[in-house]
């Protein structure tokens, strides 16, 4: 019995530390790529609050809207999200609409890459045409150092905070574009996102957000042109 | 003897852990016999429903590319600086072709010159996305409904059936994500419309049936 007992508590110790350590883990750490000039840069606000619809399948605390919009309950897809988005260019020259089906990534581990969500957007500029978008981003940093000491052990949020989620599933680590229609169809590139959280609600989560997504298409031609 | 044995549990624990973490799936989304059929000149076929309105999730869009324009949820509308050009914004979960929810859709109709564009981003979480875009003439759904005597703001039932683009194509498979990559080949969308209620919700069915190759 002594021994058992003795076995059980390093047991303990051993994974107690591997859990620490699973949790700073460094490799889960790794910041996605930024813009460059040659980039188109759209930004939008938080994907929960300031989406023109947003549901899930009420397995979080997020609040869905606008009132009366059905939630995701099936079975099949009630990890997942939607959020119809609005867009803007940089220079607020020109809008586009998004919609962004979101779903924990299967790839998800914690040992090296990290927690994983894949992102299926379908981006529409009105009058010039629509481009798809395939993106994986490990969201394991904001998780680890927001979201998690804010929401379950009532920390102090220490914001602001930038995050660059994306990591694929292109080779480069960015996200992949197809376009679809229009002015897009036929051109392939790659795409990329940009978080900056102004604020933390400890009932709606990321309150204040100033998200942006570049992406950047080949035989685009330059502003110059 | 007993050092040995703490030590023992120590490094049990740790490899417990970190291979839990490294090997044991986090995620696991589950899934559906796919319903797919291998077609007799090649290729593989698969059909994709969508029931209005119970499918229905979130709709906007602009006068001129639909029957009647009705916002779901009532009151959604689309900002001012994106209702300047006609457009028509849905999205819709997604059943295979027993009718069992697999996954969900949206749908992106863009007035492009002389023609509407339109773009299926359908995702099964266990599966990826599918890619479909397709070009339909954007007065064909209104005309469709003006030759069976519908007035907008009314209500009505019936039959219809409404082909985006051809009955033997409506547009083109583009691939998509994970399972899906490296997919080409074409869809048609079929319209079966079986009413519209009072407040302008169609009922009815959309088919989307696709055949695919890998390139």
């Amino acid at each position: 019995m002594r021994y058992l007992l003795t076995l059980l508590l390093g047991f303990l110790l051993g994974a107690s530390v591997a859990g620490v350590g699973l949790y700073f883990n460094p490799f889960t750490q790794t910041g996605g790529p930024q813009p460059d000039a040659q980039d188109s840069v759209y930004t939008y606000g938080s994907p929960v609050t300031a989406a023109l619809a947003f549901t899930h399948g009420n397995l979080s605390r997020l609040p869905t809207s606008p009132l009366g919009i059905p939630e995701l309950w099936e079975g099949t897809i009630n990890h997942g999200a939607l959020a119809l988005l609005v867009l803007g260019s940089a220079d607020g020259s020109t809008n586009a609409i998004a919609s962004r089906i979101s779903f924990p990534s299967e790839g998800t581990e914690l040992l090296l890459r990290g927690a994983v969500l894949t992102d299926h957007w379908l981006i529409s500029v009105p009058g010039q045409g629509s481009l798809f978008v395939s993106a994986e981003s490990n969201w394991w940093p904001f998780l680890r150092d927001t979201l998690i000491p804010t929401w379950y052990f009532d920390r102090p949020w220490l914001g602001p905070a930038v995050y660059a989620p994306t990591i694929g599933p292109g080779a480069d680590g960015k996200a992949l574009v197809q376009g679809a229609t229009g002015a897009f169809a036929g051109r392939a590139g790659t795409a990329a996102e940009r978080y900056r959280l102004e604020a933390f609600d400890d009932r709606v989560g990321p309150g204040q957000v100033q998200a942006e997504i570049y992406w950047r298409l080949a035989n685009e031609p330059t502003p110059a042109e | 003897m007993l050092k040995t044995v703490f030590i023992s549990g120590v490094l049990l624990g740790l490899a417990t852990m970190i291979g839990g973490a490294g090997f044991y799936p986090l995620v696991d989304h589950p899934r559906l016999v796919s319903r797919t059929q291998v077609l007799p000149n090649g290729g593989r076929g698969e059909d994709f429903l969508i029931r209005l309105p119970v499918d229905r999730i979130v709709s906007v869009g602009t006068e001129g590319l639909s029957v009647s324009a009705v916002a779901f949820p009532g009151g959604l509308e689309l900002p001012d600086t994106l209702s300047g050009e006609p457009s028509q914004i849905d999205h819709f979960k997604v059943r295979d072709a027993d009718g069992n929810v697999i996954g969900v859709a949206a749908r992106h109709m863009l007035a492009l010159e002389d023609t509407a564009a339109v773009a299926w981003s359908i995702t099964i979480p266990s599966r990826g996305s599918l890619w479909l875009t397709g070009t339909v003439d954007p007065q064909s759904f209104g005309a469709a409904f003006s030759g069976i005597g519908y007035q907008p703001g009314e209500s009505w039932s019936g039959n219809l059936d409404l082909f985006m683009g051809t009955a033997a194509e409506s547009g083109q498979a583009r691939g998509g994500s994970a399972e899906f990559s490296g997919l080409s080949g074409t869809y048609t969308e079929r319209w079966n419309v079986t009413g519209i209620g009072d407040a302008g919700e169609l009922r009815g069915t959309i088919a989307l049936s696709t055949v695919t190759y890998l390139y």
